[in-house]
């Protein structure tokens, strides 16, 4: 195959033919003298995105998202990688559960997939499978927190392998706090920032801080030389929101300064990757009083759309966009995508800047059935290519389920 | 000690951080500058300072609003309106850029596209910020405007049944005016198709905090008690095609039908600029009040700004 239009190469959007071969990119040239079928596109070629963190909640929790929905999902949103969290039910703790996983999950993902394990015991073994481990410093989602193990984090080390943290200090946590004011009050701005400091005494090696959602956080994270991430919700959103329960999630949406520096940070290229942290429950659940109902906020179809709708506004530059979307997850991914260059895989997101449309619920591919951002303009891509073959055309799937492969070892 | 309702504060970034007396002091000087404001009467308080209008976003209306406050009170206004000739584009922070104009002027009024940028910018100045709009954030000024409309208009705030209309789902400006409302002791009424009703939580802090509230789905059906009406745009691109945006757009036109089912005194209000919301004909009513409002805003600014600068009429 081939397509031409105007691409996006090193921070410039320039006319194009990108040759296609074997799912890899195999030319990318300015000009072309061919009787071959051409695809032509007037909007924009982007690399298609990395997620590197989110919970589709397969094996455990299916009624909330299951591997096939989450894959879909992400596929709709330009989404062609992601890396799921091991929170599951069970947790993925030791080499079987991993190996079960993989093999399950292949069977319905319709894109990429990679998986982070549970630091544990059985990390040893684990990395034959897998170089991504998480760390849960706080309770979460089937998980409570765990013992220091800083031992099993040198090994992974040792490997090359990554660590992920999610950084909440739990001896900081305050009481209940109600409404999303009261919610970041009860898990502080400083239990993040405290446990972020408290990685300097884990073995040197690739640590991850999963969400940061403060400005403190964010030096912190970076003095110790930590890769960085943040989300879509900690960007758009701040604890005067009005969602109630809805907006409930950890770390806490934060307040306006934090939020504003978070932002300004991004758009000057000081956050390394933004992940959406799609963590789908059901309505049922969100709808409960705001002390019971459950933490999390989906968004990995949004993401990249809601950062495109920003960049046609000139918020937010679209270097950035790809780089934080594309380039860096897949380069700390180890996979060669999120580049158009000769040799990488063939994972492009078609767009066209003139194609505003509002986010409804209805119309997103995920099981859970609502998104904070309802209402908020957005550009979806509306060609997905990934390895070479349209997953998304005209904004339809058209892949299938079981064609996602399972990024082993880099 | 501080009187009750005395002005104390260092910086206006959000009405929520006002107590209903603090508004009320606000209003009262307010009041105190019409004179002035209209051109009757003249004064030189502010003679010598300087207000910083930095711009981010352009907001002709609002920024020609502020320059003119100042101009009143005998001060001058520096600043830009579009952020392409400020060092923004070269990377500069915005907490450097508010740190060099604040060593520059005696004011800082900022509007800034995104969020949290004003609060942001009040730790960082030396001088007094004034928040002008920060992207779906707040706009302190509006609201206080608003509020300022509606007690020349019915003389207090309390006692009135309001009715606001329009997408108040996402219009935060729309939010402000609420919880600065469900201060006083006043009825309200939402108008708005169901997509666009005011967020539940919203509803729920009302409900807890004791405050009375109706819903409807078009204007003409709660028009009737209403003391106030106060319309807002419904956006285009909430909607997903033209045809479903216009069939609700429709039955959001308040015309010379609509306010025949009204009250004789009732106000209608709109912060502007309106699409289709007001049809044409009803400018020309008793009714209409918005540009009243739209005035309003110079001597309301006034106060703040002499209320900033600690120096009274």
């Amino acid at each position: 195959m081939i397509l031409k239009g105007p691409t996006y190469l090193k921070g410039e959007i320039v006319h194009r033919y990108i040759g296609i071969e074997d799912g890899k990119i195999s030319f990318v040239k300015r000009a072309l003298k061919t009787s071959e079928d051409v695809f032509e596109w007037d909007g924009v070629i982007l690399p298609a995105g990395t997620d590197m963190h989110v919970h589709f909640r397969d094996p455990g929790y299916t009624d909330k998202e299951d591997f096939y929905t989450g894959t879909l999902s992400a596929a709709h949103g330009g989404i062609t990688t992601v890396v799921d969290m091991p929170n599951n039910d069970p947790p993925i703790d030791n080499l079987e559960k991993l190996r079960k996983k993989i093999d399950d999950c292949s069977k319905k993902a319709c894109i990429d997939f990679g998986l982070f394990a549970l630091l544990s015991s059985d990390v040893e073994r684990m990395l034959d499978e897998t170089s991504f481990f998480k760390v849960y410093m706080a309770g979460s989602t089937g998980i409570t927190a765990g013992k220091e193990l800083k031992d099993e984090a040198q090994v992974v080390f040792d490997s090359h392998g990554m660590v992920a943290f999610h950084c909440e200090e739990e001896s900081l946590f305050g009481k209940p706090g109600k409404y999303l004011k009261g919610y970041n009050k009860e898990r502080p701005a400083e239990s993040e920032i405290k446990a972020i400091k408290s990685l300097k005494n884990w073995p040197e090696g690739k640590k991850h801080v999963c969400h940061v959602s403060t400005m403190k956080g964010l030096k912190a994270a970076k003095a110790l030389g930590a890769s960085t991430e943040v989300t879509p919700h900690h960007i758009f959103f701040t604890d005067e929101v009005m969602l109630g329960p809805f907006g409930k999630v950890n770390p806490p949406l934060r307040d306006d300064v934090d939020h504003f520096a978070l932002w300004e940070h991004l758009e000057r290229g000081d956050i390394d990757i933004m992940a959406s942290d799609h963590a789908p429950h059901l309505e049922s659940e969100k709808e409960r009083s705001f002390l019971d109902a459950p933490a999390g906020i989906p968004g990995v179809e949004t993401m990249y759309p809601l950062m495109m709708n920003s960049v046609a506004m000139g918020e937010m530059g679209l270097a950035t966009v790809v780089d934080i979307l594309c380039k860096h997850p897949a380069e700390m991914l180890g996979i060669k995508k999120g580049r158009i260059k000769e040799g990488y895989f063939a994972d492009l997101a078609l767009f066209d800047f003139r194609e505003f449309e509002p986010i409804m619920s209805d119309r997103l591919h995920y099981k859970c059935g609502w998104t904070p951002y309802e209402g908020f303009r957005c550009i979806y891509p509306r060609h997905v290519i990934s390895k070479g073959d349209f997953v998304i055309r005209d904004r339809s799937f058209v892949g299938s389920k079981g064609n996602g492969k399972y990024i082993s070892k880099p | 000690m501080k009187l009750k309702g005395e002005f104390n504060k260092d910086h206006v970034v959000s009405i929520r951080d006002f107590s209903i007396e603090e508004i009320e002091y606000v209003l009262d000087k307010a009041e105190l500058m019409e004179p002035i404001a209209q051109g009757h009467e003249t004064t030189d308080i502010l003679k010598g300072k300087i207000l910083a209008n930095l711009f981010f976003e352009p907001s002709t209306r609002t920024m020609l609003s502020f320059e003119a406050a100042m101009k009143r009170l005998g001060g001058n206004t520096i600043g830009f309106a579009n952020p392409d000739v400020s060092s923004s584009k070269k990377g500069e922070t915005l907490a450097d850029t508010i740190t060099v104009a604040s060593s520059y002027a005696d004011i800082v009024v900022l509007r800034h596209p995104q969020e949290g940028a004003a609060r942001l910018a009040s730790k960082f100045s030396s001088k007094p910020v004034l928040n002008a709009g920060d992207g779906a954030g707040q706009h302190p000024t509006q609201t206080l405007l608003d509020l300022y409309t509606i007690r020349k208009e019915r003389k207090e705030i309390s006692g009135n049944k309001i009715g606001i209309a329009g997408d108040l789902k996402y219009g935060r400006t729309v939010h402000s005016l609420t919880h600065a409302l469900s201060m006083y002791d006043t009825e309200l009424t939402f108008i708005a198709p169901p997509p666009l009703q005011m967020p539940k939580e919203i509803l729920r802090r009302l409900s807890e905090g004791g405050i009375g509230y109706e819903q409807h789905e078009n204007i003409d059906e709660a028009v009737e008690d209403l003391d106030v009406l106060y319309v807002t745009r419904i956006q285009r691109e909430r909607f997903p095609n033209e045809e479903e945006y216009l069939k609700i757009a429709d039955s959001y036109n308040v015309n010379l039908e609509t306010i025949e089912k009204a009250k004789k005194d009732m106000v209608i209000m709109h912060p502007l600029p309106r699409v289709d919301e007001i049809s044409p004909e009803v400018d020309k009513t008793p009714f209409a009040r918005y540009f009243e409002q739209a005035a309003n805003g110079i001597p309301v600014r006034m106060a703040l700004l002499s209320l900033l600068m600690g120096v009274e009429l």
